[in-house]
C-alpha cells in the first residue's frame, strides 16, 4: 500500500482497498430492469423476480424515515450507488482457487487461518457475490447446509421459497424493500432436526469498491431441538465517497431450537449501514443476538426476536462505539406474542470525540401472553463534551401479569477509577482503555475467543488519543 | 404560524403515537370552535381575567390551538401577600378552557382543583419561577368522568430556584397532558411527582420534557401508574441535558401497577444527553400485584378486594411521601384518600 494510501486510511485498521478487477459491474443507479436484470443473471425461478419488483416499487413509494438521524438518511445518494458487481465468476470450495488479489485481501483479514483453527465453515463475501465457500464435511453428512444465499435457492429453491421474506416481508421498511429487490449473497442455513452444530459457523462481508451497496440476505432454519452459532464479520475500505450496506437476516428457530448470531461490524466510516435483522423463537426456543456496532457513518439496526412459543427465549446483547462523526443508533426489540417467554437485553455504548450513540428499543407484551418476563439494561458511556448519548426505549404492556423493568444511565468514566488504575502505574491511557474493555466485557465474553481478542484490539486502537 | 395553518401531527411523533390530536381535539380538527372560558376562584373569590399580551413563543399545537380558543389568562402573583394559594377552576359548560399564568416571585404553595361538568376541558398553565425562590405546586384533576381533557404545562425556572411538583390524576375519560419544564439557571431544580389512577375505560397520557439548560441543575422524576378494567395508562417522558450542563443531575422513574387482564400501560422514558460530566438515568417498571402482599394482608383480615384496593392506595400514595411542602402534601393525599374511599 503507499504512503498516501495508508494516510488516507488513517487509524482504521481494514481501510486498505485492492484493485477492482469486476467480471460483471452494473451501471449506477437503480431500476426495474436492473433488478430484473439482476434476478436473469442469477438464473432465478420467477416468483423470485417478481418480489424483487414488487419490492422496488415499495422501496420508490415509500418515505425515507422520518425518524433516528434524517440529515445523514436524506444524504445517501442512491443513484451513485452501484448495486451489482460480480469480482468472480464463481464460489470456489478450494482457497487456493481464489483469484489472489481477492485472496490477499482475505488473507490479511485473517480468514482462512481462523477457518482453520476454529470454525465449522466459512462463507466469504466480496461486493455481491460470495468468492469463496467450505463447510466441514462432518457437518455435511449430518445434513447441515450452509451455502452462499445464491447457491441455496439454485440448489434448495422450495425450502428458500417456504422461508424468503417471512421473518421480515419485503414492505417491513424502506430498506427492506430495497434489499428484497437487488439481493445478492448471503448465507443460507438449515440444521436439521437434533442436530447440534458444536463449532460456529462464519461469514464474513468485505466491499471493497468505491460508492458499492452491499445487499447480503441471510436466512438461518434451526430445525426442531437443534443449534447452530453464527458469527459475521464486516469491513470496508476508507474512500471520500460513501458506500451502503443493507442487509436483511432471517432467523427461525424451531420448537427447542437455539441459534446465537454474533455481529462484529467495523465498517469503515464512510458506510451507512441500515440493517434490518429479526428472529422468529417457537416453542421453548432461544434467539440470541450478540451484536457489536464499532465503524460506519451511520447504523440503524435493532436486531429483534418475535416469542412466537410458549416458554421461547430472547438474548440480545449490544455494544456500540461513536467516534468522530458516527453516529451508532442501534438497540433491540422483543415482542412477547406468547405466554411464559423471557427477554433480557443489554446495551452498552460509548461515544467519544463528537461520536453520537442512541439506543432504541421496544418490548411489546401482548394481552394473550401471561407471564413474561423481561429486564433491559442500557448503559452509557461519555468520553468527552462534545459527544452526545440518547436512549429511546418503548414499553408497551398488554398484559397484567408481566413482569418488565428497563433501567438506563448515561455517565463520564468515573474519576475515581482512573485514579485507582494511576496510582497503580498505569498512564490515563491506559487506565481509560482498561476500564473501557471492562465496560464492554459482557458482551466480549459472549464472544468466540478470536474475536473477542481482534473487538480489544481494536478498541484499543480506537481510544488512542482519547486523553487531551 | 395560526392553528389552522399548522399541519396535524403525525402519529410517528412520540408526542402523538398513542393518543392523536383528532381524540383530543373537541370538535373537527379543521376547526377552531369558540370555547367559554372556565370561571376561576383563587382563595374562594373569583378570578378577573386579562386579555392575552403575550404572543405564543412555542410553535406547538395544542398550545397554539388553546390560546386562539379562548383568549383571556388569569395571571396569579405568588408573593410575600400570598404564599399559600388555593385555586379552583369550576367547569359548567359543554366546551371550556382556562389560561393560568403563575408568576412567582417568592416562595410558596399552589393547589389547584378542577372540577365540574363539562365534556370537553382544555387547560394551559405557564409558570415563571423568579430567582431563588422554593415554590410547590400541587393539582388534583377530579373532572366528570365522560370529560376529554387537553392540557399544556410549561415552567421556566431561575437561578438557585426550585419546583416541587405534585399531580393526582384520577378524573375525566380522556386525558393528553404536556407538560415541560426548563431549568434556566444554575443551581435550579425540579422534583415532580404524579400518581395516576386509569379505571373502567379511562385514558391517561401525560407527555413529560424536562430541559437542563444551565450547569449543575437537578431533576428527578417519578411517575406511579395503576390501571384497572380497561384502564389505559401513557408515559413518555424526554429528559434533554444540553451541552455545557456539566454537574447536572437527572433521573427519570415510570412505575405501572396493573391490576386486570384488560388494563393497559405504555412507557417511554427518553434521555438525550449532550454534556459529558453528568449523571442521567432513567427507570420503567410494570408488573401485577404481588401475591405475596396480598396474602399477607388477606391473613390480618381483608377480603382480597380490600387487600388490592390497600396497595393500590399505598402504591399511589408513596408518589406522594417525598413532598416537602406540608400543605401540598396534605392536600394531594386527602383527596387521593376520599377518591379510594
Amino acid at each position: 500500500m503507499s504512503e498516501e494510501a495508508i494516510n488516507a486510511v488513517g487509524d482504521y485498521k481494514y481501510g486498505f482497498h485492492d484493485p477492482e478487477n469486476a467480471t460483471i459491474r452494473f451501471d449506477k443507479g437503480l431500476s426495474e430492469q436492473v433488478v430484473r436484470d439482476i434476478s436473469e443473471l442469477k438464473g432465478e425461478p420467477e416468483w423470485m423476480t417478481e418480489i424483487r419488483v414488487k419490492a422496488y416499487h415499495h422501496f420508490e413509494e415509500r418515505p425515507m424515515p422520518d425518524w433516528g438521524n434524517c440529515n445523514m438518511l436524506e444524504s445517501i445518494k442512491f443513484d451513485d450507488v452501484t448495486y451489482f458487481l460480480r469480482s468472480s465468476d464463481q464460489t470456489e470450495k478450494n482457497w487456493d482457487d481464489v483469484p489472489d488479489d481477492i485472496k490477499n485481501t482475505f488473507d490479511r483479514l485473517g480468514i482462512p487461518e481462523a477457518e482453520q483453527k476454529w470454525l465449522g465453515g466459512v462463507t466469504a463475501q466480496y461486493e455481491s457475490e460470495a468468492v469463496y465457500h467450505s463447510i466441514r464435511e462432518d457437518l455435511e453428512e449430518q445434513g447441515v447446509i450452509f451455502l452462499d444465499m445464491d447457491s441455496g435457492l439454485k440448489e434448495y429453491p422450495e425450502l428458500v421459497k417456504q422461508y424468503f421474506g417471512t421473518v421480515i416481508p419485503y414492505a417491513d421498511n424502506k430498506f427492506s424493500a430495497l434489499n428484497t429487490a437487488v439481493w445478492s449473497g448471503g448465507s443460507f442455513i438449515y440444521v436439521p432436526k437434533g442436530v447440534h452444530v458444536e463449532m460456529p459457523v462464519q461469514a464474513y462481508f468485505r466491499i471493497n469498491a468505491k460508492n458499492m451497496g452491499q445487499f447480503e440476505r441471510t436466512l438461518i432454519i434451526a430445525d426442531e431441538g437443534s443449534s447452530i452459532h453464527y458469527v459475521e464479520g464486516c469491513t470496508a475500505p476508507t474512500y471520500s465517497t460513501d458506500s451502503l450496506h443493507s442487509a436483511v437476516v432471517e432467523l427461525i428457530a424451531m420448537e427447542g431450537a437455539k441459534i446465537r448470531y454474533s455481529t462484529v461490524q467495523n465498517w469503515s466510516a464512510n458506510v451507512y449501514n441500515l440493517v434490518t435483522k429479526r428472529g422468529i423463537a417457537h416453542k421453548n426456543a432461544v434467539v440470541e443476538w450478540v451484536d457489536g456496532n464499532i465503524g460506519s457513518k451511520l447504523t440503524m439496526k435493532y436486531p429483534a426476536v418475535i416469542l412466537k412459543g410458549e416458554g421461547a427465549h430472547a438474548e440480545i446483547i449490544s455494544v456500540a462505539y461513536a467516534g468522530e462523526g458516527q453516529h451508532q443508533d442501534a438497540g433491540a426489540k422483543v415482542h412477547h406474542l406468547a405466554p411464559n417467554t423471557t427477554s433480557n437485553i443489554l446495551s452498552k455504548s460509548i461515544s467519544k470525540n463528537g461520536g453520537r450513540s442512541s439506543y432504541r428499543g421496544l418490548l411489546k407484551v401482548n394481552p394473550k401472553a401471561h407471564g413474561c418476563r423481561s429486564k433491559v439494561v442500557c448503559d452509557a458511556l461519555m468520553l468527552d463534551a462534545d459527544s452526545r448519548s440518547d436512549t429511546y426505549p418503548t414499553m408497551e404492556v398488554g398484559n397484567s401479569s408481566a413482569d418488565l423493568e428497563h433501567e438506563a444511565s448515561v455517565s463520564k468514566i468515573s474519576g475515581d477509577q482512573l485514579f485507582y488504575l494511576m496510582s497503580r502505574g498505569f498512564s490515563e491511557e491506559e487506565a481509560m482503555g482498561l476500564i473501557v474493555n471492562g465496560f464492554f466485557e459482557p458482551f466480549t465474553r459472549e464472544l468466540p475467543m478470536e474475536y473477542a481478542v481482534e473487538l480489544n484490539k481494536l478498541l484499543e486502537l480506537e481510544m488512542e488519543g482519547a486523553i487531551g | 404560524m395560526t392553528y389552522l395553518e399548522m399541519p396535524i401531527p403525525n402519529r410517528s411523533e412520540h408526542l402523538w403515537r398513542y393518543t392523536p390530536w383528532k381524540k383530543v381535539h373537541p370538535t373537527k380538527i379543521d376547526k377552531l370552535p369558540g370555547i367559554e372560558p372556565s370561571s376561576v376562584l383563587v382563595n374562594g373569590q373569583l378570578s378577573k381575567a386579562n386579555n392575552h399580551s403575550k404572543a405564543i413563543t412555542r410553535n406547538e399545537i395544542s398550545r397554539t390551538f388553546l390560546a386562539e380558543s379562548n383568549s383571556t389568562v388569569h395571571e396569579i402573583i405568588i408573593d410575600n401577600d400570598s404564599i399559600d394559594t388555593e385555586v379552583v377552576i369550576q367547569t359548567e359548560r359543554e366546551l371550556e378552557s382556562c389560561n393560568l399564568h403563575f408568576d412567582v416571585q417568592s416562595s410558596g404553595s399552589v393547589c389547584l382543583r378542577l372540577l365540574g361538568k363539562s365534556n370537553w376541558f382544555g387547560l394551559s398553565i405557564t409558570g415563571v419561577l423568579q430567582h431563588n425562590v422554593n415554590f410547590s405546586f400541587a393539582i388534583v384533576n377530579d373532572l366528570n368522568e365522560k370529560c376529554t381533557v387537553l392540557r399544556c404545562e410549561d415552567w421556566d425556572i431561575s437561578r438557585d430556584s426550585s419546583l416541587e411538583y405534585g399531580e393526582l390524576s384520577t378524573g375525566a375519560n380522556i386525558i393528553k397532558s404536556d407538560i415541560r419544564t426548563y431549568l434556566k439557571g444554575t443551581n435550579s431544580s425540579l422534583t415532580q411527582n404524579i400518581a395516576v389512577h386509569c379505571d373502567l375505560g379511562r385514558v391517561d397520557d401525560h407527555h413529560i420534557e424536562i430541559h437542563h439548560l444551565q450547569p449543575h441543575t437537578n431533576s428527578s422524576l417519578s411517575v406511579n401508574s395503576a390501571c384497572a378494567n380497561k384502564g389505559h395508562a401513557i408515559g413518555t417522558g424526554l429528559l434533554i441535558i444540553e451541552e455545557n450542563c456539566d454537574g447536572s443531575d437527572a433521573g427519570q422513574v415510570f412505575k405501572n401497577l396493573l391490576l386486570s387482564e384488560n388494563a393497559k400501560a405504555e412507557a417511554i422514558p427518553e434521555l438525550e444527553v449532550l454534556s459529558d460530566d453528568v449523571s442521567a438515568a432513567h427507570g420503567a417498571a410494570s408488573s401485577s400485584v404481588d401475591p405475596e402482599q396480598i396474602h399477607y394482608l388477606m391473613a390480618r383480615g381483608y377480603s382480597r378486594e380490600d387487600a388490592k384496593t390497600e396497595i393500590l392506595e399505598g402504591f399511589l400514595i408513596s408518589s406522594f411521601a417525598k413532598l416537602s411542602n406540608e400543605k401540598a402534601r396534605q392536600f394531594l393525599m386527602d383527596e387521593l384518600t376520599v377518591e379510594e374511599d
